[in-house]
Order: C-alpha cells, then structure tokens, then sequence
C-alpha cells in the first residue's frame, strides 16, 4: 500500500514538472506595443485602396483616414466596422447614413442623431475596457463592435 | 446580416489570455487527481451526517409567520415581473421584468442556492400559490385534495425540458431577426403561461410533488442547493459536510438530462459569440436560402445548434462512463450514467458563473438602482432616488474577471473531481482499482475545463 502511494505522489510530482516546464516554454513573448487604434472590416479596405492610389500618384499623404462606416438601405456596407484599440485611446469614427437614425454607443452610452443623407463624427475617450456595440438605435442593427483592451 | 448580442449585454466580456489559464487549470487538475488519489482514501461523503443547528433561529426563520411572509414579497415580486413587463418600456434594459427574471433570480439563485442551502424553496411565487390554494380547498371541502399519483419514471424530466425552454426563449426566440432581445411583454406573457402551467400541474399532482419534480426553477435551484453545507430537514436547519448533499441527487429519472441540459445550455450562449458563430451564421444562410424567412431561419439554426451542442456535453459525459465500464468489477453503463451524475453539478455551477458573472455584476447595478426607482423604465416614478443612476463599468477590472472566471472552473472541476473520487471509492473497495476508473473522470474533467476555457477564449471574437 505504502509503496504505491509513494509511487502517485512520485508520479504526480514528475506530471508537475513537466506541465511547468512547458509552460515555461510555450509561453509567448508580450510585445504589448501600442499602434493606437487599428480599424478593420466596413469601409475601411476600400479606404485604404484609395490612399495606397493617392500616394502612387504623388499626391500629398493626407492625413489619418477616420474610418467610416456607409449605412445603406439600413445596413452597415461591407459588414461591421471593428476597431481594436487600448484603454486611454483617443477613438473616432463617421457615420453616414441614408436614414434618419440614432448612433448609440453601448457601454459608454453615446448618443448621437444623424439626419438622411449627412455625416456624423463621434469622438471619444475610451476609458473602459472590454467589448461594446455601436447600433442603429431605431432598428437595433449594429454598425461598429469595438473591443478596447486593458 | 444578423445581431449578434445578448438580450442585456453592453459590455461584453474581453477574452482571457487562453495560454496562461489553460496551464494554470492543467496544473491543478494534475495535483488535484494525484493528490486525492494519495490522501483521500475512504468515501467520506456517502453516509448521513446531517446535524440540527441555532435552533432558535431555525425556529424564526422557519415559522409559520415567516413563511407566510417570504409567500407574500414573493407573489409580489412576481406581480411587480407581470406589471412592468406589461405596462412598462419596452427597451429590455430599461425594465424591471427582463432584468429581474433573467439576471437577478436566473443567474442569483444557483450561487445564493450553493452557498446558503435550497432559499428559492422559501421565496418560491408559485409554491406560495399552490399552497394557497390548498388551504382554501381544506377549508372549503373539509378534507386533502386528491392528486394524481406522479409517475416516477418521468422524474426530472419536466423539469429538464422547462430548462431548455426557459434559455431557448431568453437566447434565441428573444434575439431573433433584427430585434437585438426580449422584450418585456413577452416575459410577463410567458410568466402568465407559467404560472397558469404551473398551477394546472399543481392542481393534478399536489404542490410539493410538483415542486419536487416539475417546477423548473425550483428543481434547478435545488439541484445547486445540494452543494451546500446548509439544509432544512423536516422543519430544522441543519449543517452537513461541503458537496455530501449531491451524491444520492441522481438516482431519480431526468436527473442527468437535467444536469446536462444546465451544462449545455450555457456552453451553447458561450459558443454562438464566439466558437460556433461562423457555423450558426452559415447555417442561417443555407436555412435562408432554402426557403425560410430570416427570423424563422434564425431561430431554426440557432436551435439546431443548442440542440447539437446539448448532444456533444452528454456525449463527454458518456464517453468517460463508457470508458469506466471497462474496469474490472464496474456496475452497468445505465448504472454507472446515473452513479456519477451528480459530479457534474459544481461543473454547471462553474460555467454559469464564468459566463455569466460579469453580466450579473453590472446587471445588479441596474437592478438596485434606476430599475428599482423607476421598474417601469417610463421616467415617471423615483420611489428610492436612484432614478438615474447607471452602470459603473469601470468598478471592475478586466483582470479581476478573469481570476474570477478562472477560479471558478478551476473549483467547480476540482469539485467535480473530488465527488467521483468519492463515489469511486464507495464502489470499488481497493483504492486501486477506484483510481484506474477515475482517469476516466479525469478525462471528463479536464474536456469540460479546456472546452469551458476555449470558450471564455474566443468569446465575442
């Protein structure tokens, strides 16, 4: 009996080490390094197409493109605008739409009205982490999920 | 194009850095088995060590006056659900109804059930009607009333199918087509429709029995309650050892399917967010395209899926119990499904509250303050001044959630873990032949733990 519990403890022990050992092995690199905000998915591909364009032909780099988000016949073009961004950022994304509509952003509860046909800019600083919607607050479709990290 | 999002969530949850908790729970997991297998060498949970405590106490909290009064606020509590669910806003984080049914009692008992012992028991709206109702009947006809005899073989059955139900409405009835959630009016109409349900099949089979076996909230809670070191027994309250209230939990019918409808339901809302949403999504679209409108097709695929993944948690489940039938000596595999079936409870209780512990801190902040003040969400009433309070997302750090996750499911497993190590030991004597069969168990374990992890992972991603 003693010798088979001496053996699991032994056992056990070994499984330990090991499990620690790759742990300490596989564990990645932090490169924390903070670009700002990063937009993806919405406008944004087209966007960049067309500065890539502009600087082919010389024109003067402009400066940084605000991602915007096209809403047509209700929806958000191209899909839902993403923004990465770290907790103290500055954010700022446009909102045009071809609705009357109210942009609401969840969490931080950001209201703003847009008229049919104009443009909204909402600005603000994100000071709480974790992952938000921005929606279409009349028909609920949401338009931008940003996820601000700590 | 579909909303993603639950019926309250404002805040979603940020994913936790897989890579450390997956070690960190691998770690204890180890230690935990081998640790048991070396230290813990006799059953301790399967004999009776209930004992009576703080009569006097007992005596107050247990009394007729008090029952009569945890009845009342609880009828109340339900008018006020019906009341605002009707009358009220209908933006579901605005409203008393939503809030209150799916956040603070849905998500509130099973933690205040596991701590303090079967309290639902107590505040239960219906029981309170039912009981009711009985006293008038006695005092009327002058005799008991008559009941159908209940027939064993469903068990936790109702109960199970109520489970399902009840999340099916909140998750994906309430987050179909464009509407992003449930809105309060079809609460206080599925409150209506429960409580009518409840007190027909009250009326057939008596109060108790019902509350026993069908009642899904009742059954549920009570099934959490028996994690706790605290229960009533014949009027008393009494104290236990830690967990040694699960282990006869399963012998009755259902009561399997009902553990693993707990697990499932919670893995399914975890996975639509994040692992599974690419296939709901398609699966939405081949749906749409063969013919069905959007919200029908929304809601088809969802349910398909919750279905799926209801399917893939018994399947874990019974892959280890099958596995075990192969140690020498093993009772049957039906025998050995319903032997280890309440190991999975701490695992339910574990996911409910690394899913949904968040959600349910910030929700509060709603509940005790504007939705108190104003539960109709119409700006008309104040009654306690907090009107216009919000939630403070920032009074909890992302990381403090992640401990709080981890912990979680690294105690609700290890729990797990040390209750089939129990029940291993009752059935087979020698320690070694218990422990051979619990590396089955270890195998059920640690694929809740990864798949619980992977989960909170890519959540929202």
């Amino acid at each position: 009996m003693t010798s088979s519990r001496t053996r699991l403890i032994v056992a056990g022990a070994i499984t330990l080490i090991v499990v620690v050992a790759l742990f300490v092995i596989l564990k990645p690199d932090d490169n924390d390094d903070d670009n700002g905000p990063t937009a993806s998915g919405g406008e944004v591909a087209r966007q960049t197409e067309e500065a890539e364009k502009d600087k082919a032909a010389g024109k003067p780099a402009p400066k940084p493109v605000i991602p915007t988000v096209v809403v047509k016949d209700g929806e958000p073009r191209g899909g839902i605008l993403k923004i990465d961004a770290t907790k103290g950022d500055q954010i700022a994304f446009k909102v045009r739409s071809d609705v009357d509509e109210e942009i609401h952003v969840h969490g931080y509860d950001i209201s703003k009205d847009i008229s049919a046909g104009e443009s909204a800019t909402i600005k603000f600083k994100a000071d709480i982490d974790g992952i938000f919607e921005v929606e279409l607050e009349n028909s609920a479709i949401p338009i931008v999920e940003l996820q601000i990290n700590p | 194009m579909i909303p993603f999002a639950h019926a309250l969530a404002s805040k979603g949850d940020l994913p936790i850095p897989a890579w450390l908790f997956a070690w960190g729970a691998a770690i204890v997991l180890v230690v935990s088995f081998f640790g048991l297998a070396a230290a813990w060498r006799k059953p301790k949970f399967e004999g009776d060590e209930w004992r009576p405590i703080a009569p006097r106490f007992s005596a107050v909290l247990l009394s007729r006056a008090a029952q009569f009064l945890f009845g009342l606020v609880s009828v109340f509590l339900l008018g006020v659900v019906l009341y605002a669910g009707f009358e009220g806003t209908s933006a579901p984080d605005r409203n008393f109804a939503l809030v209150f049914v799916f956040v603070t009692v849905w998500l509130g008992f099973p933690v205040a059930s596991a701590l303090l012992g079967d309290v639902f028991r107590a505040v239960n709206p219906w029981r309170a009607l039912g009981r009711a109702g009985g006293w008038i009947y006695q005092t009327i006809a002058r005799q008991d009333p008559v009941h159908l005899t209940y027939p064993e073989r469903l068990g936790r059955w109702p109960a199970a199918v109520g489970l399902v139900a009840f999340v099916w409405l909140e998750i994906i009835y309430g987050s179909a087509g464009t509407s992003i959630s449930l809105s309060p009016q079809v609460v206080a109409e599925a409150s209506v429709f429960y409580t009518a349900y409840t007190l027909v099949m009250m009326i057939l089979f008596g109060t108790e029995t019902w509350i026993k076996r069908g009642e899904f909230l009742s059954v549920y809670f009570n099934m959490f309650s028996t994690l706790a070191a605290l229960e009533v027994r014949d009027g008393k309250l009494g104290r236990r050892p830690l967990l040694s209230g699960t282990t006869g939990w399963a012998n009755v019918p259902g009561s399997v399917a009902l553990v693993i409808s707990a697990i499932g339901v919670t893995t399914f809302d975890g996975a639509q967010e994040g692992a599974l949403k690419s296939v709901v999504e398609s699966l939405q679209d081949f749906l749409h395209d063969s013919g069905l409108g959007i919200t029908a097709a929304v809601r088809g695929a969802d349910t398909i899926i919750m279905l799926l993944v209801l399917a893939g948690v018994a399947a874990i489940y019974f892959a280890g119990i099958w596995g075990m039938r192969g140690v020498k000596q093993a009772p049957s595999f039906p025998e050995l499904r319903r032997l280890f079936g309440h190991t999975l409870i701490p695992i339910a209780l574990a996911y409910l509250v690394a899913h949904y512990f968040s959600l349910f801190y910030f929700q509060e902040q709603a509940q005790f303050t504007f939705l108190l003040s104003d539960p109709l969400g119409t700006g008309t009433t104040d009654l306690f001044g907090t009107a216009d309070h919000g939630i403070d997302y920032n009074s909890m750090s992302t990381s403090l959630i992640w401990y709080i996750q981890l912990g979680a499911l690294l105690a609700g497993h290890v729990s797990g873990l040390v209750l089939a190590h129990d029940k291993a030991l009752s059935i087979w004597s020698d320690i070694r032949v218990a422990t051979r069969a619990q590396y089955w168990m270890l195998v059920v374990m640690v694929g809740f733990t990864c798949l619980g992890l992977a989960l909170l992972s890519i959540a929202n991603q």
